[in-house]
């Protein structure tokens, strides 16, 4: 009896079993329903982060396709270079023109590893920009970084080290009404006069014949010896005054015709008059140039001119030729005449092909009566979107000269030009 | 042999007869550095250092893209 009233008093002051029980089926019922709130509310943030990632993809999407991938790529490429100038335009540019040159002069045969002297390696920086509706002011950094070039390698000098030369430091004032005004080092007017050509090849042959080996010694026959004089020492394409230090000004252009003129270092001076038209199934391109070069030539004055044709068909046509008015009264006038007849097509899915067949004759230009004759063949095949040429050549030489019996020169070579 | 100065003097007066006709173009060396894309750069031939005149354009798209994020 006590023990039962004990045991009723001492379960007096605590819930009955029943009731506990029940207590903690309670909690445990509410805390199931917070548990299962709080699950809500974590799926409901989830579908709204899942929502959220979906419309940013979206947007990035719309805005690569509405401009063009070179527009997003732009955005990075504009944050990593700024200029308090918003309106000007920098870039960095170059190419690579790589080559295998074989040559056989009638007494040795070599392979030289090269740059393509046509076109060399070169490296620059332009930049430009617009100061007024009708004017704007730019400027050019350019060197070209030569390897073995393929003008000066042969017989006895394989390897002739590298070289890195200025071509461009040139600053330009362009009016659209007014023309151009250059100043600094570049092309003087009539650089490039005798060397227009719409042939497609000119990466491997132009009127410069002498860059292709222009560093090979001629051996002489008649007395079974190399001799010091190399092709190009007898070749000169009188292509004017080349790149030099000038001012230059030319004139806007009027029914494709365009003057220029040059006041250039050591007293010399050039004009050069161009012309540039599209017609009905053509295209016409033509220069023609007057130098005086002061102090920096052995000549008084000369005269170059060239033209290129292209039809629609991909035939064209390109002519050039100069003539050079010497100081010695002794020396015959130095002459040029260069043709070159070639072929465009696309033949192939990766980009345009040119053939070429040229004939250049060069008399008189280091001694009286010499005669240089040369020929080639050309094949040059583009990969468009690679910005690459593959170019295959055959050039050979000959030269005429008094009291001499000087071998021919036979020269191939292979290569690729990449633009940057 | 008929001098070269006459040969292109008249070539220049044959050129002058037909040059109002036809349609402008730009004539530009295949030895310069070639119009078109490059292995590296791309379209642009180049490696765009700064693009001044495009630079408002993008900067227009990096707002529509923020005001559409916060929708």
């Amino acid at each position: 009896m006590v023990a039962l009233t004990a045991g009723l008093t001492l379960t007096a002051g605590f819930p009955q079993p029943d009731a506990l029980g029940q207590d903690l089926e309670k909690l445990v019922q509410n805390q199931q329903q917070q548990l299962d709130a709080q699950a809500a509310e974590i799926q409901l943030l989830k579908e709204q982060l899942s929502l959220l990632l979906g419309k940013t993809a979206q947007n990035t999407e719309a805005i690569a396709t509405k401009a063009d991938k070179k527009d997003v790529e732009e955005v990075e490429t504009a944050k990593m270079v700024v200029s308090k100038n918003s309106a000007v335009d920098v870039t960095l540019y170059g190419q690579l023109d790589r080559a295998g040159l074989w040559a056989d002069n009638g007494d040795a045969s070599k392979v030289y590893f090269v740059d393509n002297a046509n076109s060399t390696t070169r490296l620059g920086v332009t930049a430009n920009a617009p100061a007024t509706e009708d004017l704007s002011i730019g400027g050019k950094i350019e060197y070209e970084i030569v390897s073995n070039a393929s003008t000066a390698v042969n017989q006895l000098e394989e390897s002739t080290g590298a070289d890195i030369n200025v071509r461009h430091t040139d600053a330009w004032f362009a009016s659209k009404r007014f023309g151009t005004l250059y100043i600094g080092r570049g092309d003087t007017a009539t650089n490039g006069t005798a060397e227009v050509d719409l042939s497609g090849t000119s990466v491997i042959t132009y009127s410069a014949i002498d860059d292709f080996a222009g560093g090979q010694l001629w051996y002489d026959s008649s007395t079974n010896a190399l001799s010091e004089l190399t092709v190009g020492d007898v070749i000169d394409n009188m292509d004017g005054l080349s790149r030099r230090n000038r001012f230059r000004y030319d004139t806007p252009s009027f029914a494709g015709f365009a003057l220029s003129g040059s006041a250039i270092e050591s007293g010399a001076f050039d004009l050069a008059a161009r012309y540039e038209r599209k017609f009905d199934g053509i295209k016409l391109a033509a220069a023609v140039g007057y130098a005086t070069p002061g102090d920096l030539k052995s000549w008084d004055k000369q005269y170059s001119g060239s033209f290129s044709v292209l039809h629609d068909s991909g035939l064209n046509l390109t002519v050039a030729g100069g003539n050079q008015d010497l100081k010695e009264d002794n020396r015959d006038d130095p002459t040029f005449w260069y043709a070159k007849l070639g072929y465009r097509a696309d033949l192939f899915p990766v980009g345009p092909s040119a053939f070429s067949v040229d004939y250049g004759l060069f008399n008189d230009f280091q001694q009286n009566n010499d005669e240089n004759q040369s020929f080639s063949l050309a094949y040059v095949q583009s990969l468009k979107e690679w910005g690459t040429e593959l170019y295959l050549a055959y050039r050979l030489y000959t030269l005429d000269r008094d009291d001499t019996d000087f071998d021919d020169v036979n020269a191939v070579m292979a290569g690729a030009r990449l633009k940057f | 042999m008929v001098s070269i100065r006459y040969i292109l003097l008249l070539a220049c007066s044959v050129v002058i007869l037909g040059g109002c006709a036809g349609e402008e173009y730009t004539y530009v060396s295949e030895r310069e550095l070639k119009p078109g894309p490059g292995v590296f750069s791309g379209k642009d031939g180049g490696f765009t250092l700064y693009r001044g005149k495009e630079r408002s354009e993008n900067e227009q798209d990096n707002d529509q893209l923020k005001d559409t994020v916060e929708q």
